[in-house]
């Protein structure tokens, strides 16, 4: 099912870039899952229900302000602080998580979202407890900048 | 301001995207964050439609929906959820509570403005309002004909005024452009291979942005099946070919209700001059009729009371001629103003042979005209 799930964000994420920004991207492998010195933006959106876990989707703060400018198609320097940036990337996350719940129920897998968080920092890593089954998916823009898309699911057996 | 489209999403980018895909339209886009909040804004503005979002905090979409549709000053307003949450469980739950459509995100901000214009009459801003525009105004017409020849004969054709002439060959790039520029008038043939003409039309009507834009239909003369069944269908008129241009103007112009008014009609030293062009015909007659009474009224309005009718530079005096003159002395006789003709040799001769026009006294000039009224 992991793997599946695996294939179901490639999709998403796939989707809700050309939707919603107009842009492509392609998967490429990860060196690392840690955010360097540089500032980032991790929206994170939960699933519960017969599969529960949680998605973060994460990129460098300059790039999540392009990502922001090119989903409300104005110019960079309109984007109104890191309020209109957050929400712009609880959204993206709000989004992918959302297809990805739909292609979970068309297994019989029903679940219901949380609203998105924000973590906004430098340094800062993303963990998960040892039972959590873990993937992390990264994604490239034409430009080279890249997006991370990591997910942490809780074992069926510990879903009671 | 028209319709108000209510969007009630905990994302502000959300309502963001919302109000830029319906900026082009003559409406107003009101926002809330939450379902208290939407419905306080539904109680106060009774929006035409609301857009309702199903994850938010404070209070979701089931219970802002549920509450919408048990208040009955509330229930009637059309609902359209749009959510991230997809999967039958959500669409048969939501389909329970009586939304009129739904849409799942990402989305293209095409895909809201199409599911909101098949629930309300969404007009491109501009329409309706009471700037009349005028003929020598800058307008944008597109011919979708799959051979260039005909676009460019068109283009050239009107290339004494300022429309802008854009040629398309197929239904997909018609669609493309005009969800980038809605033109002003859509002129679109008949004879596209596997009915292609008709199936565009039938696209174009269904699309939000393009529902009200004027389309005529273009095809030989002598093709009838295809105008009649274009006036069944619904197109506004049918050009045929070959192409009259000046008829295609007269369409235009009646198509979009322009003021071509200034093009014959001035008030000048104390007199309405009525001038009519070289290129006088049933289309200009027919223009020049639609402007009589409200210049005539107003020239009354300004103190006027005397009319020039200068033929001088019409060719002929052939029957629109003669009705116009005739309906222009009707006009006169019913609000007291003198008149006075000037005509051609030509035309002050052809004038004589016909019972209706033989005391018609014509002058040779404006100023022997004014002479002759004072």
């Amino acid at each position: 099912m992991i793997d599946d799930l695996e294939e179901m964000l490639k999709t998403a994420v796939s989707e809700v870039f050309r939707k919603m920004l107009k842009v492509e991207v392609r998967s490429v492998p990860i060196n690392s899952g840690a955010m360097g010195a540089e500032t980032h933006i991790a929206s994170a959106v939960g699933f519960i229900g017969d599969m529960t876990g949680v998605a973060y989707i994460y990129a460098s703060a300059t790039f999540a302000n392009k990502l922001t400018s090119a989903m409300l198609e104005m110019p960079e320097g309109d984007v109104q602080g890191d309020e209109m940036v957050n929400d712009a990337m609880g959204e993206l996350a709000n989004m992918v998580v959302g297809s990805v719940k739909a292609a979970m129920v068309e297994r019989g897998m029903s679940c219901v979202l949380t609203i998105p968080s924000i973590v906004r920092g430098s340094n800062i890593s993303i963990e998960a407890i040892s039972t959590a089954t873990r993937r992390v998916l990264c994604f490239q823009f034409d430009d080279n900048q890249k997006l991370v898309v990591e997910l942490m699911i809780k074992p069926p057996e510990d879903n009671e | 301001m028209g319709l108000k489209i209510l969007t009630v999403d905990d994302s502000r980018t959300i309502r963001l995207i919302v109000n830029k895909a319906f900026k082009s339209f003559d409406c107003e886009v009101l926002e809330a964050q939450n379902g208290v909040e939407g419905l306080a804004v539904a109680s106060k503005e009774k929006p035409d439609i609301i857009i309702l979002d199903i994850t938010m905090p404070i209070m979701d979409g089931y219970e802002t929906l549920t509450k919408l549709k048990s208040d009955p000053e509330l229930k009637g307003i059309p609902v359209i959820m749009l959510t991230a949450e997809a999967g039958k469980d959500n669409v048969l739950r939501i389909a329970k509570l009586g939304v009129r459509d739904y849409l799942i995100k990402p989305f293209k901000e095409e895909l809201v403005v199409d599911r909101v214009g098949r629930v309300i009459d969404l007009k491109p801003k501009g329409q309706g309002q009471a700037k009349v525009k005028r003929f020598d105004d800058p307008l944008n017409i597109l011919i979708v004909d799959d051979k260039p020849a005909i676009v460019e004969q068109i283009r050239n054709g009107l290339k004494d005024t300022k429309w802008v002439i854009t040629g398309k060959a197929h239904s997909g790039e018609t669609i493309d452009h005009c969800n980038k520029v809605v033109p002003d008038i859509i002129v679109l043939s008949l004879s596209l291979p596997e009915n292609a003409g008709f199936n565009l039309f039938t696209m174009l009507r269904g699309n939000a942005k393009t529902k009200s834009v004027p389309i005529f239909g273009l095809c030989v003369k002598t093709a009838a099946e295809e105008q009649a069944k274009a006036q069944q269908v619904g197109f506004n008129t049918v050009v045929t070919k070959p192409i009259d241009i000046e008829d295609v103007k007269s369409k235009v112009s009646r198509a979009l209700n322009l003021d071509t008014s200034y093009k014959y009609f001035q008030q000048r030293d104390g007199v309405l001059l009525l001038n009519l062009p070289a290129n006088f015909g049933p289309s200009v007659a027919n223009e020049v009729t639609l402007h009589l009474r409200p210049q005539f009224s107003d020239a009354v309005d300004s103190g006027l009371d005397k009319v020039i009718m200068d033929f001088s530079a019409v060719k002929t005096a052939d029957i629109s001629l003669i009705k116009l003159g005739l309906e222009v002395m009707g006009l006169c006789s019913e609000l007291s103003l003198k008149n006075r003709i000037i005509g051609s040799e030509a035309v002050t001769r052809e004038c004589k042979n016909y019972e209706e026009t033989k005391d018609w006294r014509f002058m040779n000039s404006f100023q022997d005209a004014m002479a002759a009224l004072n």
